[in-house]
């Protein structure tokens, strides 16, 4: 998407102060949808020359600038050349736009430019302003605020497009109640569908859960000695009775069943070695980025599932989280401070 | 709102010392402080009556007195101590403390169990009806536990109330400083309260005394208190003073109680033979800590060379860690190569599976080729000098296990000197350790969402509901319920931030906080109500079984030596069961006093 500005009101008096303007000279078949040739063959020759070689010689949406535009028609004196280019501005052919602070122009397509004509002055400003939102979409309020136009004008319009379909209706992710409308052969951006947590502008609650369960499994596998670390190790040292009584003779006998890693231990995993296993287990086709699985480490760390070391840099399992949230046993042992009633 | 303590306060006295006693403590406790005439006037109840039950309570020190010097005559007001008389519930916990670390020595119990009974008494006082045999066990029973400070020795100002006691010391010392032109009346008294607080202190602290109640044997003397600082003076040369009046000193007993508490945790965070080196670390310090909530700056530290000496040396201390294969590391043995290659299909489970018994094998990073050999051979000769210095690696291995989490700092290294110097900073660890049992709760009540948002509340500070359900990845409309709950138990708070003049409420930030110690203190009392609720049905089970026949015959002494025989089978059945009952609440209660302890006392 080529960075443009919205068109603003250009100070001067020449050209058109809203993008779509209408011809100044309505044409004979003005309003009725006939081919989009039509169109063309109200120019010029000279015209339509530049529009063609406006369409052809770059990638679409291509944004020339005065200069450029002298050389692609060879027309080197610019009155000619504006007359020109107003002749394309009149059929709705080229749109002319600000890119800092000069004045550029784009060619649009013969279809596009066909919609636009077709459209009343009314739905055409809407049109613009939905166009201009780009992947974001507009509110409808915005559209209001900006068109000056009355509410029921602005719901005709709006219904109208809908109809033809060139624009859509989408949920947005931060503002449910809002009624968000875009052009209908876009997609909308991150920010309003809210990101890969969500489908249908819902949160996925059992994708999530799924996910963080497997990433839980995944660190807790790398946080202690696995099996065969335990097996390698020597044999216990037989239990010596030497001759001096023991200071606590009735103290219960260890149960070995410690195995840790020393505190120096280097290789828990970091984000990006989790982002890694995530990425080649192809669990999910959407993507996820880093930011989006340190989201996930958050929200394990606030589960008490897994802390961090050296502050953040790697992440480790604590020991007795279990991956479900299952009551343990203990659970039931306070029922009763609870089952008086909400407290005092 | 302490009125649910109170409560179980006056439930206790009810059902061990008695009615009257329940509702005198009941009076001074409604009303504060009180004469016996007024106490006999707001309770109804004689005075005779009154000064008879004041006796035990007064001997207990569940009631505290004072005599006021200038009031003249014997006007002496009263003050219930509630803390003491709550202290009661934790009886049978300090007598089975004392079997568990006392199992040899005879006359412990009988020690805990009557100064349980009498509140305190005299040396001599309790000797003097034993036998010669028994007198002598007693005695080193008492000697030992001395030493240990869960005894300690009763002054008569500890029969006072510790506001009254402030205040004489404070007037005293506020007459002692000169009136001039030069100092005002204000400064006056900041200065006096200044001395007024540092003599208190000493005088609270007037047992912290190595020697408190202790005399030399061989020194016939009584009164020759030396001034020693050696902790490990053991010796049978000293002995108890017969004149000492001694008391159960139950800040000690909380002392012991966190180290317990703090064990417990490292066992379940860390692991068994970690936790056992941490429970040596506490046992070394605990002749310096005498009370949990000390103020003193003095930071108390151990060096790895004294865990040493006193750790059990059957604790196989290298049968806990493992370096784990990893690619990084060059191996030199090829078993250890192919259990680099077995390691990388890494398996599923939970740490929670290492149920069999494992061998360690403990080596630290660089000497990791080297010692190799020789590690292996230590093993079997702990005793070598040689032997001996893989042991210290070893320990210092588990000491810094224990140091090295930031989130639960167990302990912290300060020195080099003695093989690395270790201190606990006690403050930050029981503070966490509050943490963490209150997410328990929540997660026990409220379920774990609730904890989740619990625990990114605290993290955040103030936060609103979007970020949070941001943060969560969860709905706002299920964190709402969740967020309204918690609110309701006293969890959270919430913290309006108008956005304009007017206070509409769709045009306010909501934040949500958490203070935790509002929240512990809420969850305290409901804690007292529950105990209150379990202690009455206690009593109830207690007093009115099924069969009242039942209770009745085992007050029969004869009875109750032979229960075998002369009880019928069901009879038997019936006491099985309400002494099961009983048990069940009794071990209840126990559970929530830890929780208490945790929270108020720790």
């Amino acid at each position: 998407m080529p960075a443009v500005k919205a068109p603003k009101a250009s100070s001067s008096a020449r050209a058109a102060s809203q993008p779509y303007a209408m011809p100044l000279s309505p044409p004979a078949s003005s309003g009725s949808s006939s081919g989009s040739m039509h169109l063309l063959e109200n120019l010029s020759q000279p015209a339509q020359t530049m529009y063609n070689k406006m369409i052809n010689s770059m990638p679409e949406g291509h944004i020339y600038t005065q200069s450029e535009l002298t050389e692609l028609v060879g027309i080197s004196d610019p009155l000619r050349l504006m007359g020109l280019i107003q002749e394309n501005m009149n059929m709705g052919l080229v749109k002319m736009l600000h890119q800092g602070d000069d004045l550029c122009y784009q060619a649009i397509k013969k279809e596009d430019a066909e919609k636009i004509q077709s459209m009343t002055k009314d739905e055409a400003m809407v049109y613009s302003y939905i166009e201009s939102s780009g992947t974001e979409g507009i509110w409808t309020k915005t559209i209001k605020a900006k068109t000056n136009l009355h509410q029921s004008v602005v719901q005709r319009c709006l219904k109208g497009l809908e109809s033809k379909r060139y624009i859509k209706n989408i949920k947005s992710v931060k503002y449910p109640t809002r009624k968000i409308y875009m052009l209908a052969s876009l997609q909308p951006s991150i920010d309003v569908t809210g990101g890969p947590w969500f489908t249908d502008s819902e949160l996925d609650t059992e994708f999530i859960s799924s996910l963080l369960s497997i990433v839980f499994r995944y660190i807790m596998s790398e946080s202690f000695p696995t099996e065969e670390d335990r097996r390698r190790l020597p044999p216990p040292a037989s239990k010596k009775t030497n001759g001096k009584p023991t200071k606590n003779k009735k103290r219960e006998d260890i149960v070995y069943d410690q195995v840790s890693y020393p505190a120096n231990y280097r290789f828990y995993p970091s984000i990006t070695q989790i982002h890694e296993f995530i990425r080649t287990s192809g669990i999910t086709t959407v993507e996820l980025a880093q930011s989006d699985i340190k989201a996930l480490l958050d929200v394990l760390v606030y589960d008490g599932k897994i802390e961090t070391i050296d502050h953040g840099m790697t992440y480790r399992a604590i020991l007795g989280a279990t991956v479900d949230d299952e009551t343990s046993v203990q659970a039931s042992e306070f029922d009763s401070i609870w089952s008086y009633g909400p407290f005092l | 709102m302490p009125q649910y303590e109170e409560e179980l306060v006056v439930l206790l006295l009810r059902d061990i010392y008695g009615d009257i006693a329940a509702a005198v403590v009941d009076t001074l406790l409604k009303y504060g402080r009180l004469t016996i005439q007024l106490i006999s006037r707001y309770s109804k109840l004689p005075i005779s009556t009154i000064q008879r039950v004041l006796v035990p309570l007064v001997q207990n020190r569940f009631v505290l007195y004072w005599v006021d010097d200038k009031a003249g005559g014997d006007n002496a007001t009263y003050v219930a101590w509630t803390r003491n008389i709550y202290n009661i519930v934790r009886s049978g916990v300090f007598v089975s403390f004392v079997l568990d670390r006392f199992p040899d020595t005879a006359g412990a119990p009988d020690i805990v169990k009557n100064l349980l009974l009498y509140g305190h008494f005299r040396v001599s006082d309790y000797l003097t009806p034993q036998l010669p045999s028994q007198a002598a066990a007693s005695k080193s029973a008492a000697a030992l536990l001395l030493q240990h400070k869960l005894l300690t020795t009763l002054r008569s100002h500890e029969f006072h109330p510790e506001s009254d006691l402030y205040m004489r010391i404070f007037k005293r010392r506020l007459a002692a400083i000169p009136r001039s032109k030069a100092v005002s009346e204000a400064k006056r008294e900041v200065q006096a309260h200044a001395e007024a607080t540092e003599e208190f202190t000493v005088l609270k602290r007037i047992h912290d005394d190595v020697n408190d109640g202790l005399v030399a044997a061989t020194n016939g003397s009584s009164n020759s208190i030396k001034r020693g600082h050696s902790l490990t003076d053991t010796s049978p040369s000293k002995t108890v003073d017969d004149s000492a009046v001694l008391a159960l000193n139950h800040d000690k007993f909380v002392v012991l109680m966190r180290a317990q508490i703090l064990v417990q945790l490292v066992s379940k965070r860390i692991g068994t033979v970690t936790a056992a080196v941490y429970r040596q670390v506490l046992d070394c310090m605990e002749p310096r800590l005498f009370r949990c909530v000390d103020n003193t700056d003095k930071a108390i530290n151990v060096t790895s060379l004294e865990i040493l000496r006193n750790l059990d040396p059957d604790l196989d201390l290298g049968r806990a860690v493992t370096e784990g294969s990893n690619k990084k590391r060059s191996r030199s043995s090829s078993s250890r190569a192919s259990k680099r290659q077995k390691r990388d299909h890494g398996t599923d489970n939970s740490a929670s599976e290492s149920d069999e018994s494992i061998e360690g094998n403990n080596i630290s990073d660089h000497h990791f080729n080297e010692e190799d050999v020789d590690d292996e051979d230590d093993e079997d000769h702990i005793y070598d000098s040689a032997a001996d210095n893989s042991r210290i690696e070893q320990l210092n291995l588990h000491l810094s296990m224990l140091s090295c989490n930031h989130n639960l700092p167990f302990i912290k290294r300060v020195g080099n000197k003695g093989g690395g110097e270790w201190t606990i900073d006690f403050d930050t660890l029981t503070a966490r350790v509050r943490e963490l049992e209150y997410d328990k709760l929540i997660t026990q009540k409220q379920g774990a969402i609730a904890c989740r948002l619990l625990r990114i509340i605290r993290d955040k500070g103030r936060i609103d509901e979007k970020q949070l359900a941001r943060i969560a990845l969860l709905p706002p409309k299920d964190i709402r319920a969740q967020l309204t709950a918690l609110h309701e138990i006293g969890c959270l708070d919430l913290q309006e931030v108008p956005r304009g003049t007017d206070r509409a409420p769709s045009r306010t930030y909501y934040l949500w906080f958490h203070k935790p110690k509002s929240a512990y203190a809420l969850m305290t009392q409901a804690v007292a109500k529950t105990m209150v609720r379990c202690y009455e049905r206690i009593i109830e089970e207690r007093a009115r079984g099924r069969r009242p026949t039942i209770m009745t015959k085992l007050l029969r002494e004869d009875v109750r030596r032979d229960e075998a025989n002369m009880l019928t089978p069901a009879e038997r059945e019936e006491l099985r069961r309400v002494r099961g009952t009983e048990e069940r609440f009794t071990a209840h209660m126990a559970k929530l006093d830890k929780l208490v302890l945790i929270f108020r006392d720790m």
